[in-house]
């Protein structure tokens, strides 16, 4: 009996030291890192400990940057999505922190993400409340309006008069409109083409086949005779590609920020079904039962894949940015194409690229000062779009350069880090890219209702109902593969049903709201 | 080749037996293995086939079995700068292979402590096992812990220590370990062995089978593992395999099915890149090095199963 008791406890023993002894292993496992950051104050003072000594490296060295004398030297971090790793990140960004250490006596910790987990991770990261500094956002992915809403970015009015004024002068007022919430700027957009404008995408080999005079088509229902030419003369060519359907409120002198008719004085906020879409339906039933559209488009998850085969002779694009053919022809297995506009262009707003910068940055002002810099600084924003000179990309002539896609850094991506009109052209780029594109937003139509944001909050349940219904019937009867004499009452009524009345007055209400306010009612 | 030694043998042992009808089942027998194998095989060759067939033959004809014009192009894409990729596969088997001995020998310790009728605390150790099967923190909570309190970002425990436990394993790993006679432990302490004697000793090695099971498990758990890698790892070089192709991989869709990221992103050669050979080639190169671990694994498997049981 006292043998299994003494037993028992010599048991016990064994598993209080062997938990205890686990537990050391977890405590010794982390004791590493523990020590360099067991609390983030003395982190702070070996930070201010090396801060010093690199402050004194620069007084050694500030004959040269005596206006940057003055500032703490301080590391900013930048999250911002990328389409690959690129194995020269180190080197490139070693350059970039050259530079700023020199104009701004700051070094910047590049941190892209790719893309496809962009989302994923910033929100984790945000939500933890990483100290981040700058972090990219857009209205289509890591979304700017409902990341604000939750608080992440700062707002910048007066760090843009503080540190950024020469930033704040370099956009003009409907770039910064894109970029405010609440009558607050909360991210600095990064300058490039805003502007969309409806065209149709028409295969150039089939056009000069059939002398199709571009001129005659001026909204999409005259194309109807070049898809008959197609349908009868090019077997194995679809006429007429699409997924989703071909409607776009721009076409019909809808506004794009709210579904108002611009020329409407009492600024009222469309059904959701307006005659124009009746009449899109119609349209594409038409066409899908004449053969003009292929028969699985309500299904196709990516029409690109269909476009890449270069079997698809016209297609509408919405965006039809001036010129894309470029782009267009490569994703058309090659063929030439010619766009036809079937919409003044508008513009779309900023925020399809920005920079914000984060609640947790501990450096604000040195980050709207990084953010100043590469806005303006052809040689840091080169750096970070193109890489290093010489190992990574050539000068040619003029502003052209030669890029080696394969030495080790190729973004890509000029749009993500600021503003375009500052970049070297790659070689092939059409020589007036860039005042094409300062053209292009210019000239395109801008919404009065810029500024307006329709808070979706009051009506969550609504829209997700909606969205539903939208989901089930949206590319059916866009794509024409239903009948909308049949169909269409059925989606208007269940539309009906899950609430589409409800968002559309709430939709006005506040829009009416913010005309009061803003003195154009 | 087991498969055909096996009648030759019942032949030669029962030379008596009707050999037609013999034939017919084992015909019959074989035919249905025939087809199960097919088709797990069939599947496997056309996505190897498909990872190199030339990507506008597979645009226009679809995939085939045999395909009209070879290219490598997929694997040189991945392959264009080695060092990315071996380096992952580095990572990958270094967080396989510790984390599985790791995992393994918190599993069963904590099994065989579960295991044991003469420890006072079975049950709240158990349901506090079982309650974490249930509820989770959640993954903000997770990633605040992983990063500010236990600080392995962006260390390749991140990787590790995440997947050391799993309840769901310590549970079938006590229920395995009861079925061990509690004789076993108690003649052993007459015998005069001490506790970590009697675990390391007797009861691993009768635990071989199970061992063995959870450890295949465990090893294709931290093979497949990217999500811990895509919250905690920025450091390049710890980026494991699967987040490596995974990243390709959502990259690439991304790419091509969001029509305003076309329209910003100018001279991107989608026409020449092996879109879909590419997803085939991650398949292949993902899977493949498990695919040769496997057979090897399995041997020590059986060979458990068999040594490993319980006699008397």
């Amino acid at each position: 009996m006292q043998k299994t008791n003494s037993s028992k406890f010599k048991f016990r023993t064994t598993l209080l030291t062997s938990i205890s002894l686990a537990a050391a292993l977890t405590a010794a496992g982390c004791g590493n890192s523990n020590n360099n950051s067991n609390a983030s104050p003395s982190a702070a003072a070996s930070g201010s400990a090396s801060a010093t000594a690199s402050a004194s490296a620069a007084a050694s060295g500030s004959a040269s940057a005596s206006a940057s004398s003055e500032l703490e030297p301080v590391e900013l971090t930048w999250y911002y999505p990328q389409n690959a790793a690129n194995a020269d990140l180190k080197l490139v960004n070693d350059a970039v922190n050259k530079i700023t250490k020199e104009k701004i006596n700051a070094t910047i910790k590049l941190m892209p993400i790719d893309f496809g987990t962009y989302e994923q991770k910033m929100n984790t990261t945000t939500a933890a409340s990483e100290k981040i500094d700058i972090i990219w956002t857009s209205n289509w992915l890591f979304k700017f309006d409902t990341n604000q809403k939750k608080g992440v970015f700062l707002p910048l009015d007066d760090l843009l008069k503080s540190s950024g004024q020469k930033l704040y002068d370099s956009m003009q007022k409907k770039f910064w409109d894109d970029a405010t919430l609440d009558g607050k700027i909360y991210a600095v957009p990064n300058f490039q083409v805003s502007a969309s404008r409806p065209s149709l995408v028409l295969q150039k080999r089939f056009v000069d086949k059939y002398n199709l005079d571009l001129g005659t088509i001026k909204k999409i229902d005259d194309i109807e005779p070049f898809l008959k030419q197609i349908k009868d003369g090019e077997p194995g060519i679809t006429p007429f590609g699409t997924t989703k359907g071909f409607y776009s409120g721009l076409m019909y002198n809808i506004d794009n920020r709210v579904e108002v008719y611009r020329d409407d004085t009492t600024h009222t906020v469309l059904p959701d079904v307006t005659d124009e879409l009746k009449h899109s339906y119609e349209l594409a039933h038409s066409w899908y039962t004449k053969g003009y559209i292929m028969e699985d488009a309500a299904t196709l998850k990516s029409a690109a894949d269909a476009y890449n085969k270069g079997t698809t002779a016209v297609w509408f694009d919405v965006t039809g940015k001036p010129g894309s053919e470029v782009e267009f022809k490569v994703a058309d297995g090659g063929y030439d194409v010619v766009l036809a506009p079937l919409a003044q262009s508008t513009f779309t707003g900023a925020a399809s690229t920005m920079n914000a910068i984060s609640r947790t940055s501990k450096n604000p002002e040195r980050a709207m000062m990084f953010l100043e810099l590469v806005n303006t600084d052809k040689e840091l924003y080169n750096t970070l779009v193109y890489g290093i000179e010489g190992k990574h990309y050539e000068k040619t002539t003029g502003n052209y350069i030669k890029i080696n896609q394969d030495a080790g850094y190729f973004t890509n991506t000029d749009w993500i880090f600021g503003n375009i009109t500052n970049e070297y052209l790659p070689e092939g780029a059409p020589e007036d890219k860039i005042e094409q594109t300062i053209k292009v937003n210019d000239e395109a139509y801008v919404s009065p209702y810029t500024g307006f944001v329709f808070n979706t909050e009051p009506v969550k349940t609504e829209i997700a109902n909606v969205n539903a219904v939208k989901e089930e019937y949206g590319a059916s009867l866009g794509t024409g593969t239903l009948d909308p004499a049949k169909y269409l009452p059925i989606y208007e009524e269940k539309l009906k049903k899950a609430g589409v009345e409800t968002i559309r007055a709430e939709k006005q209400k506040q829009l009416n709201e913010w005309l009061a306010a803003n003195g154009k009612s | 080749m087991t498969a055909k030694s096996v009648p030759a043998k019942a032949v030669a042992v029962q030379p008596a037996r009707a050999k037609s009808s013999f034939k017919w089942s084992n015909l019959i027998i074989h035919l249905i293995f025939i087809l199960i194998t097919l088709s797990m095989v069939v599947p496997l060759a056309l996505v190897i086939v498909v990872s190199l067939t030339d990507e506008n033959s597979i645009l226009h004809h679809g995939y085939r079995m045999i395909p009209d014009k070879l290219s490598f192009s997929a694997y040189e894409y991945f392959f264009k700068s080695p060092d990315a990729i071996l380096r992952a596969y580095g990572v990958t088997i270094f967080v396989a292979v510790v984390g599985t001995i790791l995992s393994l020998i918190l599993t069963a310790s904590m099994g065989y402590t579960l295991s044991r009728r003469d420890y006072g605390l079975v049950r709240p150790t158990s349901f506090y096992v079982f309650f974490t099967m249930l509820f989770g923190g959640g993954l903000v909570p997770f990633y605040i812990l992983v990063t500010q309190y236990l600080h392995l970002k962006d260390t390749i425990w991140a990787l590790i220590v995440p997947g050391m436990l799993s309840p769901f394993y310590v549970l079938i790993m006590k229920g395995f370990m009861s079925k061990i006679p509690f004789e076993i432990v108690e003649s052993a302490k007459v015998e005069g062995a001490r506790e970590w004697r009697i675990f390391v000793q007797l009861i691993l090695p009768l635990s071989k089978p199970s061992l063995a099971t959870l450890g295949l498990f465990i090893m294709f758990n931290y093979w497949n593992e990217w999500f811990n890698a895509l919250l905690f790892i920025d450091n390049e070089r710890l980026v494991p395999l699967q987040l490596l192709l995974v990243r390709t991989m959502n990259s690439l869709d991304f790419i091509t099915s969001r029509p305003e990221f076309a329209l910003v992103m100018s001279n991107f050669n989608l026409a020449n890149f092996p879109k879909t050979a590419a997803k085939f080639a991650i398949a292949i190169l993902s899977a493949g090095p498990m695919l040769i671990v496997f057979p090897f694994f399995q041997r020590f498997f059986v060979k458990g199963l068999t040594v490993g049981a319980i006699k008397g």
